[in-house]
């Protein structure tokens, strides 16, 4: 059982950074688990990832490593996702630390999860997301996001008037 | 004289530089597009530009700037408040927050929530993801917004209807309060869409009886299917029997 785990892979980002990592733990990717399985085989020249630069990859790294091991979520189960997605609000202490980042970094590592496709870092980042606009007026969100607003001011009035309600309390 | 040198020499090259800033502005679309569009184009783009500030220049919304099914993913992690106040922020979030899925998920985070409160419930007639665009965020403010005008306390008025001429024995709302049953004291069964825009309209369900008689209803809901379901049970009792003919009641099974 241990044997074939060992199995190291290379992996070069678009900033020519390269790593080596365990195959079980680049396997959070099904992107990278779907080409590992296509290579019948042994490669010595690393996979290209055009998509995600170094220091997000061994962001992306730290999370997969840490996760290593747990069921990931079946490709058929694709309905019910969207539903078991939403049972599980919470982000657990480490994810919540570990995305404890800035701004650009946590869009970065959002990117670099749908592109790997690692459904649960996807999930954190979305929900860390979320997290930051909830409960925020829209001209905080605005703010926040640097968000223009590109209603006329007629839209605007007019969509403020639609929503106003749910405010009062 | 060794400017004269030099000229042929970037004469020479110019094709090679042009080509350069060529390729440069096919790295800069916007730009190319200006040059090419003319004056009328200029115009344009002008007039979009100031009527969708930001549209030429300014950092970028890292967050808009995500893949559509990602932001929807995040949209999606919103309650409907949060919903509500996000799409005032810019077009493409207005857009994003009226999409299904959206709304598809705060339904099953409210189904959830009624089911583990108890006490007042939100109810579906079909499985969530059979409504169609609209439909869900209409049903789910409007829930919303009912349960907030109930528990205010400035005097605002629920919404009236009336129904001209029609006596009636009992009155159901079924589940969901889309649907009223009248009994009526012709002994017809009728019913009304009150999701319908306009005056109530009534639709016969069970025709009128010949004898007029006191009914007693019951309404049973299946609570296995997907779909509101129910049986609606009618006891009838004629007036002018001496004995009263109980039981035996007919029974109906709607789906509606």
């Amino acid at each position: 059982m241990a044997a074939p785990a060992t199995q190291q892979i290379k992996i070069r980002c678009n900033d020519e950074k390269e790593f080596t990592v365990d195959r079980d733990v680049l396997e959070r990717s099904v992107l990278i688990k779907n080409m590992l399985e296509d290579v019948t085989e042994q490669q010595d020249a690393p996979i290209p990832l055009p998509n995600v630069s170094g220091p997000v990859m061994a962001k992306v790294l730290e999370y997969c490593t840490h996760h290593r091991g747990e069921p990931l979520p079946s490709a058929d189960t694709e309905q019910s996702q969207d539903e078991t997605r939403k049972r599980t609000t919470d982000i657990s202490e480490w994810d919540q630390k570990f995305i404890t980042v800035d701004q650009e970094m946590l869009f970065e590592i959002i990117l670099a999860a749908n592109y790997l496709d690692i459904k649960s870092l996807l999930d954190v980042g979305c929900k860390t997301v979320a997290n930051m606009i909830k409960g925020k007026t829209p001209e905080e969100i605005r703010k926040l996001f640097n968000i223009v607003n590109d209603f006329t001011p007629e839209e605007e009035a007019q969509i403020k008037k639609e929503n106003e309600w749910a405010e009062d309390r | 004289m060794t400017g004269l040198l030099i000229y042929p020499k970037i004469r020479h090259f110019f094709p090679a530089f042009s080509r350069l800033f060529y390729v440069l502005d096919i790295l800069n679309p916007l730009r190319l597009a200006k040059r090419r569009m003319g004056s009328v184009g200029q115009m344009l783009l002008s007039w979009f530009s100031v009527a969708r500030p930001g549209f030429l220049d300014g950092p970028k919304s890292r967050l808009l700037t995500l893949p559509l099914e990602v932001l929807t993913g995040i949209v999606q992690e919103l309650s409907w408040c949060d919903v509500l106040r996000i799409r005032q922020t810019c077009r493409l979030l207005d857009e994003i927050s009226k999409s299904n899925p959206v709304w598809r998920n705060i339904a099953r985070l409210e189904l959830l929530k009624e089911s583990t409160m108890g006490g007042n419930e939100l109810f579906f007639e079909r499985p969530v993801e059979q409504y169609r665009l609209g439909e869900l965020e209409r049903l789910i403010l409007r829930w919303q917004r009912a349960k907030r005008n109930w528990s205010a306390d400035d005097g605002t008025l629920p919404q009236i209807r009336s129904f001209d001429g029609t006596k009636v024995q009992k009155v159901h709302l079924v589940r969901g309060g889309r649907w009223l049953l009248f009994v009526t004291t012709s002994s017809s069964v009728v019913y009304a869409d009150l999701d319908a825009p306009g005056p109530p309209i009534l639709q016969t369900l069970i025709p009128e009886r010949p004898f007029s008689c006191h009914i007693t209803t019951a309404l049973d809901y299946l609570l296995d299917s997907d779909v509101l379901s129910f049986n609606l049970a009618l006891a009838i009792q004629q007036f002018s029997c001496t004995e009263t003919t109980d039981g035996d009641p007919p029974e109906f099974i709607l789906q509606v």
